[in-house]
């Protein structure tokens, strides 16, 4: 390209925490190469599977404590131009060497004392730790083609790594439609994560998840059995479901379940995808505070993590989106699932 | 149709796993077996010597609801089904503080019904924020085996608390194999040794009164290493054991039945007659029962038995070796056994079986199961396995499962037998002969027949 040496670089960004990127980058570390796109507002990485399964988490702006973004000139003789002024290509870099570039000088919080440095006197108030010094981590993409350098600093031990960069592996994200929602529904995470470690002892295949106006299930089969879990959109569903079995007088409360947001558009929303796949999403489960799972008219299935940052509060997003399995594949438990949903008619 | 509910409550659900934890010691597969005051879970290992089972009684669950078909009044329910798959569902869920997701109650169901081509257990857990947890899991009708161990033909016993015995457990190293248990001068001493031999050119070793130094001797062995611990007799909650009896047990079962005892905090009774007979350990909390029934070896190294025990020396023999022994005449000095006394009543009443079969066949059937107790005998020293590790012999289980018609059954039983019987011998006899008249004089009262164990079909 024909960017100029002495331009500015189109992406500077220092960070003083690594530990705050490796643990978003670490939710979409399941796969080898990701592709980066940074822009005005952060920089989006994105790992895909097969083609059917999608990770991004996007860096924003707000986890850096300088971020700087000059796009290159648009030259007129670009090919690209469809490519809005402002916008960079994206390139794509090897996610597994970033992951353990970012965690070079281990994970220890700034609290956590190493081993070797016992002594509590040692540390006064102009220690690198206690100045917030440790951990800096620099990122700066030059130009179009040039490697991403990351430059970790840590008690005066500096380390620069540059990674190549690639052409981007893959063009377009699996399309979602967000105006054509099939269901929404926002819970913590803590919930889906102990509902998909419970489906996992079976070892199953596939990941069925059924949402009715009522229910949100999770159902999963395996070699000794299936397993299904199944959440009220109604907390009080167990009181109400002994009420029912009590008498039929008993007034049904509508009390505000564990799930937060229930939306089910339609009668009901069923569509299975690959349990593997579900599971690769085991780290941002266990460190989001909320997930939405949205599914669109297509089946396109999307969970949306929040992540609480570590420092400076806010919070950050690791996207996923999943493409269902083709109808009849998993639907051999269907007849099993159907007298779940019994005690609410 | 057979109905088998019941209803647990978190701590019991979470009992149920620590004692699944233990079978998963024992064997993948765990038998459950349903009766109208108890329900108990058991496992039998591989090479089946040793057979542990966990009885939970009707006050352990919130609810039990078992009704079976027929209404026999002693009727029972039995199934197996893969140990993971039960740990999986009954696991302890509510350790996580931080998730306010707590299960409140778990609701188990069997569903069996000969409609219907599945057979389903159904766990559903409950918990307090309105999410259900359910589990189907395939079991399958199965007949299962029991350890029958009589304690009140056990001259030995012993009991300690189970937290004192884990406390020492730790000395022993993790890839020992035997436990030397014996008593003497006041103390009780737990001896971890391995036999194995690398180099085992010489097969059997010269015999000798003391194993500590046939283990010293020029023989490499696989894992040098052995740790005596040893307890004073005060520190049992009950001892009544002879001296200078080594009775030699599996450390990784002992190690199993210590820490699950430990775990639920209780003392551990230990419940034996002499080396070869079966070992008991048993103890309980609240509406658990654990019995864990443990082939031994081991010998009597007192002053008033004549030396040269066959056990002790044949620890090493090989497969080779053993078989090719000549057959000898046990079998023809095994009277027809009387009705055995003080044993459990384990008749069965699977679905769509016909009434047990008739008893005139038994007699003659009865060679197989070979008792866990012999009437007590001056000298039965000549029932020591002549194999460590082939523990079939001194613990009779029958193995002889079918799945066909009861005819057919009947007659391959008969042959499986007579081949059983004939191997048996070849195994069982004593190489020297000068118990022989001895030996033709001892009657022998199994403790389990072939009538008894259960049948499904």
């Amino acid at each position: 390209m024909s960017t100029q040496p002495e331009s500015p670089p189109i992406l500077s960004a220092v960070s003083s925490s690594a530990r705050q990127l490796f643990l978003l980058l670490r939710c979409i570390g399941f796969g080898s190469k990701a592709q980066v796109q940074p822009t005005e507002d952060g920089i989006r990485f994105s790992v895909e599977e097969s083609s059917v399964m999608e990770g991004m988490a996007f860096l924003g702006k707000t986890l850096f404590s300088s971020f700087q973004f000059t796009p290159p000139q648009v030259q007129p003789d670009t090919v690209d131009t469809t490519q809005e002024s402002g916008d960079v290509d994206p390139f794509s870099i090897s996610l597994a060497a970033l992951l353990e570039t970012l965690q070079i000088f281990g994970l220890s919080e700034l609290s956590k004392p190493t081993p070797w440095n016992r002594d509590p006197y040692n540390r006064d108030a102009f220690s690198a730790q206690a100045l917030g010094l440790s951990g800096i981590c620099r990122l700066r993409y030059d130009s179009v083609g040039s490697p991403l350098v990351i430059i970790l600093e840590e008690a005066g031990i500096s380390t620069t790594c540059k990674l190549v960069t690639y052409e981007p592996a893959y063009d377009s994200d699996i399309p979602f439609a967000r105006l054509e929602l099939g269901m929404k529904i926002i819970m913590q995470a803590s919930y889906l994560a102990d509902a998909i470690t419970e489906l996992s002892t079976s070892n199953p295949e596939h990941l069925t998840i059924r949402a009715t106006d009522t229910f949100l299930i999770l159902s999963a089969s395996g070699d000794h059995g299936s397993a299904v879990v199944q959440f009220h959109r109604d907390n009080k569903a167990v009181q109400e479901n002994d009420a029912l079995a009590a008498g039929p007088n008993a007034v049904p409360k509508r009390n505000r379940g564990i799930l937060e947001t229930f939306q089910v558009s339609g009668e009901s929303f069923s569509q299975s995808y690959k349990f593997s796949h579900i599971s690769n999403t085991k780290k941002a489960l266990q460190s989001a505070i909320k997930v939405s799972i949205r599914g669109d008219s297509q089946g396109v299935l999307s969970l949306q993590f929040m992540i609480e940052n570590l420092e400076g509060g806010g919070v950050s997003f690791v996207d996923y989106r999943f493409i269902p399995l083709v109808r009849d594949e998993g639907y051999e438990e269907d007849e099993e699932l159907g007298d779940i949903g019994a005690p609410e008619s | 149709m057979v109905t088998l509910k019941f209803t647990l409550t978190p701590e019991a659900s979470a009992s149920i796993h620590g004692a699944l934890l233990c079978l998963a010691r024992f064997s993948d597969t765990v038998s459950l077996e349903a009766k109208d005051d108890s329900l108990t879970f058991s496992a039998l290992n591989l090479s089946k010597s040793a057979h542990a089972a966990v009885a939970l009684d009707t006050p352990f669950f919130s609810a039990y609801e078992f009704e079976a078909e027929g209404g026999h009044l002693d009727s029972r329910f039995t199934c197996c089904m893969s140990n993971k798959a039960l740990l999986s569902v009954f696991k302890s869920r509510n350790n996580d503080a931080k998730s306010s997701n707590i299960t409140e109650r778990c609701e188990v169901s069997f569903q069996e019904d000969d409609d219907e081509a599945k057979c389903r257990m159904i766990a559903r857990n409950i918990c307090s924020n309105g999410v259900i947890k359910t589990f189907r899991l395939t079991y399958e009708s199965a007949e299962i085996m029991q350890a029958l161990f009589d304690r009140d033909l056990a001259e030995n016993k012993w009991a300690i608390r189970a937290g004192f015995l884990k406390e020492n457990l730790a000395y022993f190293s993790q890839k020992v194999e035997q436990l030397d248990i014996f008593y003497e001068e006041g103390k009780m001493t737990f001896l971890s040794f391995t036999a194995k031999v690398v180099s085992a050119k010489n097969g059997v070793l010269p015999v000798n009164n003391h194993r500590i130094s046939l283990l010293t001797n020029a023989e490499i062995l696989k894992m040098p290493l052995k740790t005596t611990v040893i307890l004073n007799g005060g520190d049992f909650e009950k001892l009544s054991v002879q001296e200078q009896l080594h009775i030699v047990v599996s450390v990784k079962d002992f190690r199993a039945v210590v820490l699950h005892a430990e775990s639920i905090d209780t003392v551990l009774h230990a419940y034996y007659t002499s080396p070869g007979r079966p070992l008991q350990f048993a103890y309980n909390k609240g509406s658990m029962n654990c019995q864990f029934t443990l082939t031994t070896a081991g010998e009597y190294r007192g002053t008033t038995i004549q030396p040269a025990p066959v056990g002790a020396a044949t620890r090493h023999r090989s497969e080779s070796e053993r078989a090719s022994k000549p057959p000898p005449s046990r079998a023809k000095v095994m009277p027809p056994p009387p009705a055995p006394s003080g044993r459990r009543n384990t008749k069965t009443l699977g679905k769509r079986r016909p009434s047990a079969p008739d008893r005139s066949a038994e007699t003659s059937r009865d060679n197989q199961d070979e008792p866990l107790f012999v009437p007590m005998e001056n000298d039965d020293r000549n029932w020591d396995p002549p194999s460590y590790d082939n523990a079939e012999e001194s613990l009779g289980w029958d193995a002889s499962e079918e799945t066909e018609s009861l005819f057919s059954r009947q007659i391959r039983e008969q042959e499986a037998r007579a081949a059983a019987a004939a191997t048996k011998r070849k195994e069982e006899v004593p190489e020297t002969g000068p118990d022989e008249s001895q030996e033709a004089s001892i009657s022998l009262s199994p403790t389990q027949r072939l009538s008894d164990i259960p049948r499904l079909w």
